[in-house]
């Protein structure tokens, strides 16, 4: 027995090393994993609170720029109104439909944090449970997808950026209807690789690329951004494609949270083929 | 230094260099985001020579996952910190002057001089962001950009750690 605490005693230097190194790689294993309320990250009520100060200062610098480009949103939408208006008065006698549901619902949130030269990017918004986020809802921002709602606070929650690896969205090449896999490769936050384009269809430069019915967590048709260059290597079956991203990921300070709210019948009824 | 001031001395280096981590240079990057800077593990590379190596190893594992906390990594900066931690007295010992340490010794650029602390600390940053960007890379496959992303990243904290140094620097050398 003794001998045993002599052992201990003798390395404990390394043996405290050895465990606290296991204790960190099952921190990183499972937060990769996990959803849901998380404490060693963002959106944390203090973390964020600091953040939000710091944000609070440094918003004042973009607030022109932010102000022209929800204007522009403005003016799109009040287009978009405009148009549906005046095709309702053609369609007047029409009969709605009374028992379809509005699918998806638009909240507005403050970008507290962003980061975008990590090798894996999150952003921290102020809107949390008490708002009705859960994790797992889409974020888009006014010219695009941004991300996936990870963890949530009462207050805040996380949410992982288009700029990070455990992002693939399956997307579709609006020309030509050709269904995709958008992801990021871990350098520019401008650019992003649309794959398993197969080598027989047609592709051609500024193709936009959209999010596809196939998506759970966004709406189809979500601009993620245009077909950059593209090459096809000598024996490989898809096609190397670079996406510039229609998000500026560098300069977000509004995004929007998607509620799907036929998110839990999806759901029940994919568990159900499971 | 008494026991106290030594607290309050190494409490105040915790606060200024975890304060420039999570607020300045987590926005920074150089070289198109190849180049990122790590200034807080200077405060595990100035703690005490005689600071215990359990204790070292626990304090390496407080500041980076305080450091995670802001960086949403959980555990990623707390295991690269926690080994230079652990590797701190024989990288120490490694670079032994000629007639030892002097008991007591202060670990800065000021009291062990400038070609001794940009090998301590060049081998400290490598070790550290090495391990760092292998984990925090593991979602891509790309080992050169890595690499890369590591080259740089040292480069980029070395300069500044020293610089720091020199600004900090205790005047009771000078």
């Amino acid at each position: 027995m003794y001998r045993i605490f002599e052992f201990i005693y003798r390395y404990r230097a390394f043996l405290s090393f050895f465990l606290i190194e296991v204790l960190c790689i099952w921190m990183i294993v499972s937060f990769n994993t996990y959803q849901g309320a998380a404490f060693f990250n963002t959106s944390n009520y203090y973390v964020a609170g600091v953040l939000s100060l710091e944000q609070n200062v440094s918003s004042y610098f973009s607030l022109n720029k932010v102000n022209e480009e929800l204007a522009a949103q403005n003016a799109d939408l009040l287009n978009q109104l405009n148009h549906i208006r005046q095709n309702k008065n053609l369609s007047e006698n029409i009969l709605t439909d009374t028992t379809s549901t509005i699918q998806y619902g638009y909240l507005p949130a403050r970008v507290v944090k962003n980061t975008t030269r990590l090798p894996e990017n999150f952003l921290t918004l102020n809107k949390g449970t008490l708002d009705g986020v859960m994790p797992d809802m889409g974020v888009v921002g006014p010219d695009g997808l941004v991300g996936r709602v990870k963890t949530v606070s009462k207050h805040f929650c996380t949410v992982v950026s288009m700029l990070h690896s455990g992002m693939n969205v399956a997307s579709r090449i609006k020309n030509g209807n050709i269904d995709a896999t958008v992801v990021w490769d871990g350098l520019d936050p401008r650019e992003g690789k649309v794959l398993h384009v197969v080598r027989h269809h047609k592709i051609a430069q500024g193709d936009s690329v959209v999010t596809s019915e196939y998506n759970a967590v966004f709406p189809e048709g979500v601009m993620i951004g245009t077909i950059g260059e593209f090459t096809l290597g000598e024996g490989s079956s898809d096609y190397d494609i670079q996406l510039n991203f229609s998000t500026d990921f560098t300069a977000l300070s509004y995004v929007y949270i998607i509620k799907n709210n036929l998110r839990a019948e999806r759901d029940s009824l994919e568990n159900v083929i499971k | 230094m008494t026991r106290a001031g030594q607290i309050i001395t190494y409490s105040l280096y915790f606060i200024l260099f975890v304060a420039l981590q999570v607020l300045l240079f987590l926005h920074l990057a150089l070289f198109d985001g190849r180049a990122l800077c790590f200034i807080y593990i200077t405060f595990i590379m100035m703690l005490p020579y005689q600071t215990p190596h359990v204790l070292l190893i626990l304090i390496g594992f407080g500041t980076g996952l305080f450091v995670d906390v802001f960086y949403n990594s959980p555990g990623i900066h707390a295991f690269a910190t926690v080994l230079v931690a652990y590797l701190r007295p024989y990288i120490i010992n490694l670079l032994t002057p000629r007639g030892g340490y002097d008991e007591g010794v202060i670990i800065s650029i000021g009291s062990l001089g400038v070609q001794w602390f940009l090998s301590y600390a060049a081998v400290v940053i490598v070790v550290h962001h090495t391990a760092l960007f292998f984990i925090w890379s593991l979602g891509y496959n790309s080992l050169f950009l890595t690499i890369e992303k590591i080259l740089a990243s040292s480069v980029f904290s070395l300069v500044m750690i020293i610089l720091v140094q020199y600004l900090i620097q205790s005047p009771r050398k000078n």
